[in-house]
């Protein structure tokens, strides 16, 4: 044995030396919710999409301010005039100016896609929790139920309800919204079914919650990052829904009509031909609105994905 | 085996039964009672009308409780009679049957199209994840699925018929032109490539997506390590495990496929259900429209029951 | 600068060695930087061995091995150094076409059973008969089943004829490595890799696991590297043994001198740390702190933050050690290793490491 003996290496009691504090992990927290906001907009594409949105809402919301006539002024003097400086877009069949329809037409055509989504989601969260959660015959029926209902193609459906029901704002939005709410209990349904297996919901029901206060206070936060996604999904498709039937001429029958109603008259190989500042100028906004959220959709599947850490 | 594919008819016949039993209420809901859509109106006149009447309401059932007309009306549609034409005074099954023919057609062509160009676009697409053509692929299928199918027709015509001339604005065959290939195609291109679009955003996002999954399983590892060859990697390995999901999306499309159908029919003005469909909504020919409706839902439900079987020939864990 | 390793004309036996790797470095493109993920490791395997390569996650020990067949997604690994001599050949310097000859057939690897790692849908039977007609064409597919079913009757798995058609979700995970192992040896490789083999199983399945490599390679002389996170395993099975921290080979000997007198600070820890039955009751030592991150790696030293050996000395900090010569085949990378080797033997129990090799690892 030397003098002094060397440091033992093995540890335990005394001497115990770990990293320097500054080599230490910073303490913050950064709680979920900003984590998905940062990375969301590392998405630049995301992003844009979103500013794009917004401005399309401001448009919307702000249209008798925006649009440099009122969207209805039947003047046929102005008859099917092409694009000049005092109607950048031309004029209809009207004479009605094109850009200031096509504002207004921001307002219905966003206000049905936002409700029947927003119902749509309502719905589908509603009848997945409960699906998802309870099991057993309430899954089987709500199962069958959406794999009922998805099998008719909604486009059709949808004109014969209305056919029935008669053509309002709320009729289109409640039946865009009864054909779409299939789509979002199937993922809220499956997101249900595997949060429902984790351990967190095992000691919760250890504490004595009740079914409803476990479905509501912590399924339910585990559910909205993928019924966000899905909210996406349904708006998307619901801007589109509703377009075709404006344009099948059984849409809203509100006299701005929406950008889908606005094209109607493209239905004539004539007006077709010679006028596309008609068609183009809405077919155009509906595929970057459509555009826009679904690139919005990505960018929140990607920063809500509960795999990834950074 | 066997017992899967019992097992998942089972399944099949109590949404069919859902399918059959909306149609049901439809039939009441829309205006024209249920007599009036099931009459055939050569019977009407003449001396045994009354006798027709007295017959075809008792098969319908119309004195009897809802569930037994449920039942009998059922009974009428599995015996083929859809019911009468507003518009037309013929069966519906005729006007169908006339008609069938093209969408088959349409729909075919722009799903093989669909399929030819999606599965190896994504395929590339994902095996050469952030290269350019992963990039353009992906943008492409992203405005593919946000265009409105209208619209894209719309543009076609213009660009492509009106204002070019390499194909006609409509129809299915140049009238007064003998029937002939060349003909034929020329009118399928238009509406087919446009309602291919409807299916190749989806799927060319869908393949692209499986793929990359299967290309980082722990398996494809293991091939290399063996020393298999990256193409049979490809096309043996990752592929065949890819393709198993895609089965069950293409099930899932044919309601939108059905649908575009219907607005492309309509706006290429091609013979077929979608365009017959469009036109008796603007005659409020009810009858047609609903057998219409509970056809393509019928179908629906075949193809998902189709897709499932061959998903589980592909892959034995489903087999269970 | 190279570090010294044993070189052929060292080894007891004069065998030349089967694979001889030289200053090896691989790193990883992140989002960050780079992570060097293996820095400059050297060592031999000599034929007929069982080399345990031991270190925890992120020490390197699986990406080294996986570069060997360049078996890592190039991006984002990127193999920035070295020679991996190969009976000779330069296994770095192929082309991948030349490279694939290699694989599954003088060089086999197996991994970790988690249950992917065999195509589901395609039955087991058939992925072994792939590994052996992708290097032989000419192998008729009568002569191939034949052969798969003899190896999995070697090694081990029951009823071979029938399992040979089945898939792999049907076999247990014990019996899913068995076919994986067959799979491997169906071109009688003289190299068998195998990373974490025993990692995903029972600790009574892992044990059959293990007596399966040492009959492999006494029976086929097949040499083997083990790779490892249990250094338990290691005591089992292993001749010789490398321990990696941080990227680095810290240690290297045979199996008995590393158990009986380990001279790196890190591998006394780690020894120090396995739960014995002969200890007294008490808290079980941990080595404190964490493992350094890659992005970049530490100046010098990269265990001296949780070396109580180095006690914040400045050479630690600074200079890198190389593996340096302690003597009877033992190489260490420590600069102060000679402190430990002239003092008694670590453990709580202040018993020769000896003692627990001869009662035997509950493992």
């Amino acid at each position: 044995m030397s003098a002094s003996p060397p440091p033992d290496v093995v540890i335990a009691d005394t001497g115990v030396t770990g990293p320097p504090a500054s080599e230490r992990r910073p303490s913050w927290h950064e709680s979920p919710l900003r984590i998905s906001i940062r990375r969301f907009c590392r998405h630049r594409l995301a992003l844009a999409s979103l500013i794009t949105l917004v401005l399309l809402a401001v448009m919307a919301i702000f249209a008798p301010l925006l649009a440099p006539d009122p969207p209805n002024a039947v003047n046929i003097s102005l008859y099917q005039q092409a694009p000049s400086a005092a109607h950048w877009l031309g004029t209809d069949q009207a004479g009605r100016d094109v850009l200031s329809r096509l504002i207004f037409g921001a307002r219905v055509s966003l206000t049905v896609a936002v409700t029947s989504a927003i119902s749509a989601g309502l719905i589908g969260l509603i009848l997945g929790l409960l699906g998802g959660f309870l099991g057993g015959w309430v899954d089987s029926v709500v199962m069958r139920l959406t794999e009922i209902i998805l099998s008719f193609p909604a486009l059709v459906v949808i004109i014969l309800i209305v056919a029935i029901i008669g053509p309002s704002v709320t009729a289109i939005v409640v039946v865009i919204a009864l054909t779409q709410w299939p789509t979002a209990c199937r993922i809220v349904r499956q997101a249900t079914r595997s949060l429902k297996e984790m351990d967190f919901i095992t000691a919760a029901r250890a504490t004595g919650c009740s079914n409803l206060r476990i479905m509501t206070r912590h399924i339910l936060s585990g559910v909205m990052p993928p019924l966000t996604v899905v909210l996406t999904l349904l708006s998307a498709e619901a801007i589109l829904l509703e377009a075709a039937l404006s344009f099948l001429g059984l849409g809203v029958n509100v006299p701005e009509s929406s950008w889908g109603g606005m094209m109607q008259a493209a239905q004539s190989l004539t007006t077709l031909s010679t006028l596309p500042w008609l068609w183009l100028p809405p077919g155009i906004i509906i595929a970057v609105a459509v555009l826009a959220i679904n690139f919005v959709g990505d960018g929140l599947r990607d920063a809500l994905d509960t795999r990834q850490q950074t | 085996m066997v017992a899967f594919i019992a097992r998942r008819l089972a399944i099949a016949v109590p949404v069919l039964l859902g399918i059959l039993l909306i149609a049901f209420f439809f039939v009441h809901l829309l205006p024209g009672s249920p007599i009036q859509m099931m009459i055939n109106p050569n019977q009407l006149s003449g001396p045994d009308s009354t006798k027709y009447l007295a017959s075809l309401k008792s098969e319908l059932g119309l004195d009897k409780p809802l569930p037994v007309q449920w039942f009998d009306w059922m009974v009428q549609v599995f015996r083929g009679n859809l019911g009468y034409s507003y518009q037309e005074n013929v069966p519906v099954t005729t006007l169908i049957s006339q008609r069938v023919g093209a969408t088959v057609t349409l729909s075919l062509t722009a799903l093989l199209l669909a399929l030819v160009i999606a599965v190896p676009v994504g395929v590339v697409a994902a095996f050469k994840q952030r290269s350019w053509f992963d990039y353009v692929s992906v943008g492409l299928s992203m405005v593919a699925i946000s265009i409105p199918v209208f619209f894209l027709g719309l543009m076609a015509i213009y660009f492509f018929s009106l204002h070019l001339g390499w194909f006609p604005p409509g129809g299915r065959n140049t009238l007064g032109v003998e029937d002939s290939l060349s003909d034929t195609i020329s009118h399928l291109a238009l509406p087919g490539c446009v309602l291919a679009s409807v299916l190749i955003g989806p799927y060319v996002r869908y393949v692209r997506q499986s793929m990359l999954e299967v290309l980082h399983m722990d398996y494809i590892r293991t091939a290399i390590a063996k020393g298999v060859p990256r193409m049979r990697i490809v096309f043996k390995h990752a592929l065949r495990n890819a393709l198993i999901p895609l089965t069950t999306v293409l099930a899932i499309q044919i309601p939108a496929l059905l649908a575009g159908t219907l607005v492309i029919e309509t706006v290429f003005a091609w013979p077929g259900l979608g365009q017959m469909v469009y036109q008796a909504i603007n005659d409020r020919d009810y009858p047609v429209i609903l057998a219409v409706v509970m056809l393509s839902a019928a179908l629906v439900v075949v193809f998902n029951l189709i897709a499932d079987i061959v998903a589980a020939v592909l892959d034995p864990r489903i087999r269970i | 600068m190279g570090a010294s390793v044993p070189t052929p004309a060292d080894a007891a036996g004069g065998a030349a060695p089967l694979l001889s790797v030289r200053n090896l470095s691989v790193e990883f493109q992140v989002e960050g930087g780079q992570v060097q993920a293996v820095r400059d490791i050297s060592f031999d395997l000599r034929p007929g061995e069982i080399l345990g390569l031991v270190g925890e996650s992120g020490s390197g020990k699986s990406v080294s091995m996986s570069s060997l067949l360049r078996l890592n997604p190039s991006p984002p690994a990127r193999i920035t150094g070295g020679s991996v001599l190969f009976q000779g050949t330069d296994l770095l310097a192929l082309s991948e076409r030349q490279l694939r000859r290699f694989r599954g057939r003088e060089i086999a690897m197996v991994f970790q059973d988690p249950a992917m790692s065999l195509n589901p849908v395609q039955t087991v039977g058939s992925q072994i008969t792939e590994a052996m007609q992708v290097h032989d064409r000419g192998l008729s597919r009568r002569d191939a089943r034949a052969r798969a079913i003899e190896l999995l009757d070697l090694v081990g798995v029951p009823a071979p004829t029938v399992r040979y058609s089945q898939y792999p979700h049907e076999f247990s995970g014990g019996m899913r490595q068995r076919a994986m192992i067959a799979m491997a040896l169906s071109n009688r490789p003289k190299l068998l890799i195998a990373d974490e083999p025993t990692t995903a199983l029972d600790v009574t399945v892992q044990a059959q696991i293990l007596d399966l490599l040492q009959d492999i390679q006494r029976e086929e002389q097949v040499s083997i590297i083990l790779i490892t996170h249990d250094i338990g395993i290691i005591a089992e099975v292993a001749d010789r043994v490398l321990v990696m921290y941080a990227g680095k080979v810290v240690e290297t000997a045979g199996v008995g001198p590393l158990f009986e007198t380990p001279l790196h600070p890190y591998t006394r820890g780690l020894l120090a740390s396995l739960p014995r039955l002969d200890a007294p009751g008490g808290d079980l030592p941990s080595i404190p702190g964490q493992p350094p991150s890659l992005n970049p790696p530490p100046s010098g030293c990269a265990f001296h933050p949780r070396c109580s050996l180095s006690a914040g000395r400045e050479r630690c900090r600074t200079e890198l050690p190389d593996l340096a010569d302690a003597g009877g085949q033992h190489h260490v990378a420590c600069h102060f290793f000679a402190e430990l080797r002239d003092s008694a033997p670590p453990g709580a129990a202040g018993e020769p490491a000896a003692t627990d090799m001869d009662r035997g690892y509950a493992r």
